[in-house]
């Protein structure tokens, strides 16, 4: 649909790219739209593209960005953050979008102050 | 804690979903992949590699910071109706839907009435008016879209900042109108 999105992933199958993995951990509840920060660790060990991610993320970044930043597809983008989470890279911010009255009202107000 | 919000911007194909996101988010609007399988939209025939083919869709979703540690982002439907899988994931913990409506082609919203319909999720029907005049009386297009009588319906111009804010705003009202006081 678009040129140049995961050129790689038609070469190389994805679970090689990715330390074997094809899927985020099972009890990974990662959402499109949860955020992660990258947290002080050395990042000159990781694999390029994992560097940039890690670099990304700096500052706040969701799933959804950092898939669009890096051209990467929503579910192996997902793949590698989960991979950067358990090693330690990255922190995650609410794994679940917030639904509840207290933050409803927060964007409301948010929303009405623009 | 750092927090996120969705809200998605659901209607059918051309109805502005990607102007009333830009028009309203704080970045140039983002678009996001996913590939989908066969096995993503259910074909389960294994014979022959052209069934196995990857389909890819493309999502377009802008963000919107509402303080510190709370960023709500704008999701908009892909162009077509049959990626449900898609739609899950971008529905899944939202704050709800505002579905965009093109009066000259009713029809191409009504998957998306549908869908939030059965599933509970709270939904604001927007008539987006960069089409025109809507030739159409409030009680017309509720009809024609059999919008329940609790769903609040809007007009908009998508491209207008102000306006796309002001359905943004009705839809969290709904939602939170959804959810019962704490005693």
């Amino acid at each position: 649909m678009t040129d140049g999105w995961d050129d790689a992933e038609s070469l190389v199958p994805l679970y090689v790219q990715v330390k074997g993995r094809a899927l985020p951990r099972a009890q990974s509840t990662l959402d499109i739209s949860t955020q992660v920060l990258a947290m002080p660790m050395d990042p000159s060990r990781l694999e390029p593209e994992a560097r940039r991610l890690y670099e990304l993320c700096y500052r706040w970044q969701s799933v959804a960005e950092i898939s669009a930043h890096l051209r990467r597809t929503l579910t192996s983008t997902k793949v590698l953050v989960d991979v950067l989470l358990e090693e330690g890279y990255l922190t995650v911010g609410a794994e679940r979008p917030m639904e509840q009255r207290e933050t409803l009202q927060l964007v409301l107000d948010g929303l009405l102050n623009l | 804690m750092h927090r996120s919000v969705k809200i998605v911007i659901a209607g059918g194909f051309g109805t502005g979903k990607t102007t009333l996101v830009g028009s309203v988010s704080e970045i140039e609007p983002l678009t996001t992949e996913e590939t989908l399988t066969s096995a993503s939209v259910g074909i389960d025939d294994l014979a022959g590699v052209e069934s196995k083919r990857n389909t890819t869709v493309a999502l377009d979703f802008g963000r919107i910071t509402i303080t510190d540690d709370v960023v709500l982002y704008l999701f908009g439907t892909p162009g077509q109706d049959r990626f449900w899988f898609i739609w899950d994931e971008l529905s899944r913990g939202a704050v709800g839907a505002i579905v965009l409506v093109d009066t000259r082609r009713l029809a191409t919203s009504f998957a998306a009435v549908d869908y939030f319909e059965r599933r509970g999720i709270p939904f604001v029907a927007a008539v987006n008016r960069f089409f025109g005049e809507c030739p159409y009386t409030e009680p017309e297009v509720r009809e024609a879209l059999e919008l329940g009588p609790d769903v609040p319906l809007v007009w908009c111009d998508a491209r207008d900042r102000e306006s796309s804010k002001q359905a943004l705003v009705r839809l969290v009202q709904h939602a939170l109108s959804r959810i019962p006081a704490v005693a």
